[in-house]
């Protein structure tokens, strides 16, 4: 189309590329996750795997998980001291560290904590794979790389990731109630009180909700970019990138939307 | 390392899950295993009670309000109160919920009725007093900060007109009137005194002359008094005993007077009766009379008559003189 490279048409270009290429992206996605619901039937193949993956999304991601949350815990409980001064009760702290937790720094610092280790080591991990062309050996041994590769990291990104941020959220908590009886001088009643007095039970439900998501997203995404990562080492490490930054933004994409739609 | 691993990540997955439902539970204040007593509440209003907010029986935290929802007719709102261990609210136990704190935290607290006359419980009616083993308490809310700072901002705005007003009202033009007005009133105290000042001489004299006045009336009075004397002296001599004496037999003689007058008032009436039967046939007669009938009549009406009448009369008169002057004339006796 040679009439059709003229300067000012760049522009044009540009958009109709971009979204021919998210297009071809949600296209690709979709295929993949139908692709991987199919290779649930496929037991045998992914469910050795699955302790695996749990260990190595789960357990593993625990110390990351728990230092970034013992460390937020503990500077919620001091910033809320010196936010809430005047009339405010002390006790709201208690309320504001054990909300704040719950509700939102827990599940998404533990999210985005998740996505750079986790997201990242699905994406370099598959995406070599792909590149050294390992994948291509495994479907012409008739091995459904999906079921293989992917529903085992999925389903272990589902299932760890409410694990990984209960106990994150809890350990929050703890740091922020042992921070305000020794740093702030305030009473353990008085923390506690403010911890029980505005907790409802859906917070948990809530928190367990966009773990689930997030961990789809995470693993999802990783896997994603992994399996289809082109251009050698290079390849790798853009696809590696781009999975940790899409991860991070549709994690907050759906921290938006879940407290849109549930609160 | 299988092994391990295995270990390693279902320990990760029981702490989570033991860590999760323990901590909810904590912190919803319930307790595994623990005796728990249920009690409802109705109240027309809930304000902004809350699932969780805090149950206290004298001022004591005793438990959790649980699900709140509006009865299915629709003229009520049903609170579950959990409460810990066994706990019998007294038979005119009701539930007051109102603010815990300034800060919007809200609480049931389980009171006694006639602690609190002036608010207007809900009544719960007696066959609802108990459903299912479930004691049921009538509720009343307090009106939460939200309302009063409402009433408290309408209360500023009628300030606000209020101040707006008096700032109209107390204009510069106002201002200028109220000082014309003061210059009035001093111009009308100066008269005033002028007034005065030439009026107390008169007031002086007035008040001699009413001085004189009242020393009079005490010199009457005085003399008043000793009449007064002389007269209870004249009571107490007896004399008046007397004089009613004498009163009464004339009172008696006048009684008897009187009846007399009474027959004679009657008798009279009887004359008077017959006094104008008399007086009709008198008239009768003198219409007769007067038409000329009878012989009376004509000899009024008929002049003739009167005339004949005249003449006989002569003429007997004149046979009489004959008659005296010549009785043998007219008279002869004889014996034999």
């Amino acid at each position: 189309m040679p009439g059709l490279t003229h300067p000012a048409l760049a522009p044009i270009e540009s958009v109709g590329r971009a979204t021919l290429a998210l297009v071809r992206a949600i296209g690709q996605g979709g295929y993949l996750a139908a692709g991987a619901v199919r290779a649930l039937r496929s037991t045998d193949i992914w469910a050795p795997h699955i302790l695996t993956q749990m260990y190595q999304i789960g357990v593993a991601s625990l110390p990351i998980a728990l230092f970034v949350s013992m460390f937020t815990g503990i500077v919620l409980a001091l910033q809320a001291s010196y936010t809430l001064t005047g009339g405010v009760p002390e006790y709201f702290v208690g309320t504001l560290v054990g909300k704040t937790m719950i509700l939102e720094l827990g599940p998404v610092l533990t999210g985005l904590a998740l996505a750079g280790r986790v997201g990242a080591s699905i994406a370099a991990e598959l995406g070599t794979m792909r590149v050294t062309e390992q994948i291509d050996a495994l479907e012409t041994l008739a091995y459904d790389p999906l079921a293989y590769l992917v529903v085992p990291r999925v389903a272990a990104g589902l299932l760890m990731f409410p694990v990984v941020i209960a106990l994150a959220i809890t350990i929050g908590v703890v740091a922020g109630w042992v921070t305000s009886i020794s740093l702030l001088d305030m009473g353990s009643p008085q923390f506690v009180k403010g911890l029980k007095m505005f907790f409802d039970g859906f917070d948990v439900t809530f928190a367990m909700i966009k773990s689930v998501s997030f961990g789809l997203v995470v693993t999802g995404v990783g896997s994603f970019f992994g399996f289809h990562t082109v251009g050698g080492a290079e390849g790798v490490g853009r696809a590696t990138t781009r999975a940790v930054v899409v991860s991070t933004m549709l994690i907050l994409v759906l921290d938006a939307f879940w407290a849109a739609a549930l609160l | 390392m299988t092994r391990r691993r295995e270990l390693l990540v279902g320990f990760v997955v029981l702490a989570s899950a033991v860590v999760s439902v323990v901590g909810t539970l904590w912190l919803q204040g319930r307790g595994i295993g623990r005796t728990e007593t249920e009690v409802h509440v109705l109240v027309n209003d809930v304000g902004q009670l809350a699932q969780g907010n805090a149950v206290k029986f004298r001022g004591v935290s005793i438990g959790r309000v649980g699900p709140i929802e509006v009865e299915p007719a629709g003229d009520a709102v049903r609170i579950h109160l959990h409460l810990m261990g066994e706990f019998l609210p007294a038979p005119d136990a009701v539930v007051l919920l109102a603010p815990e704190s300034l800060f919007g935290d809200w609480q049931a607290e389980i009171v006694i009725r006639s602690r609190f006359p002036n608010m207007a419980f809900y009544d719960v009616p007696p066959n609802r007093r108990i459903q299912n083993g479930v004691r049921v308490l009538g509720g009343f809310t307090l009106p939460d900060l939200s309302r009063l700072t409402a009433v408290a901002d309408e209360v500023a705005q009628n300030l606000a007109v209020l101040t707006d007003r008096f700032d109209k009202a107390f204009s510069d033009e106002t201002a200028a009137s109220l000082a014309q007005a003061i210059d009035n009133m001093e111009e009308l105290t100066a008269t005033l005194r002028t007034v005065v000042e030439e009026e107390s001489s008169q007031i002086s004299g007035t008040a001699e002359q009413i001085r004189i006045a009242t020393e009079e009336i005490a010199s009457t009075l005085a003399a008043a008094r000793s009449s007064i004397d002389r007269l209870d002296a004249v009571l107490a001599s007896g004399r008046v005993d007397s004089i009613l004496d004498n009163a009464v037999a004339i009172t008696a003689d006048f009684r008897g007077v009187s009846g007399d007058v009474t027959s004679a008032i009657d008798r009279l009436e009887s004359t008077l009766t017959s006094a104008d039967s008399t007086m009709a046939s008198l008239s009768r007669i003198a219409a007769r009379v007067e038409a000329g009938e009878g012989s009376i009549g004509k000899l009024l009406v008929d002049s003739t008559l009167g005339l004949r009448a005249e003449d006989l009369l002569e003429q007997m008169s004149s046979l009489l003189d004959d008659i005296r002057a010549n009785p043998r004339k007219y008279v002869r006796l004889s014996i034999f």
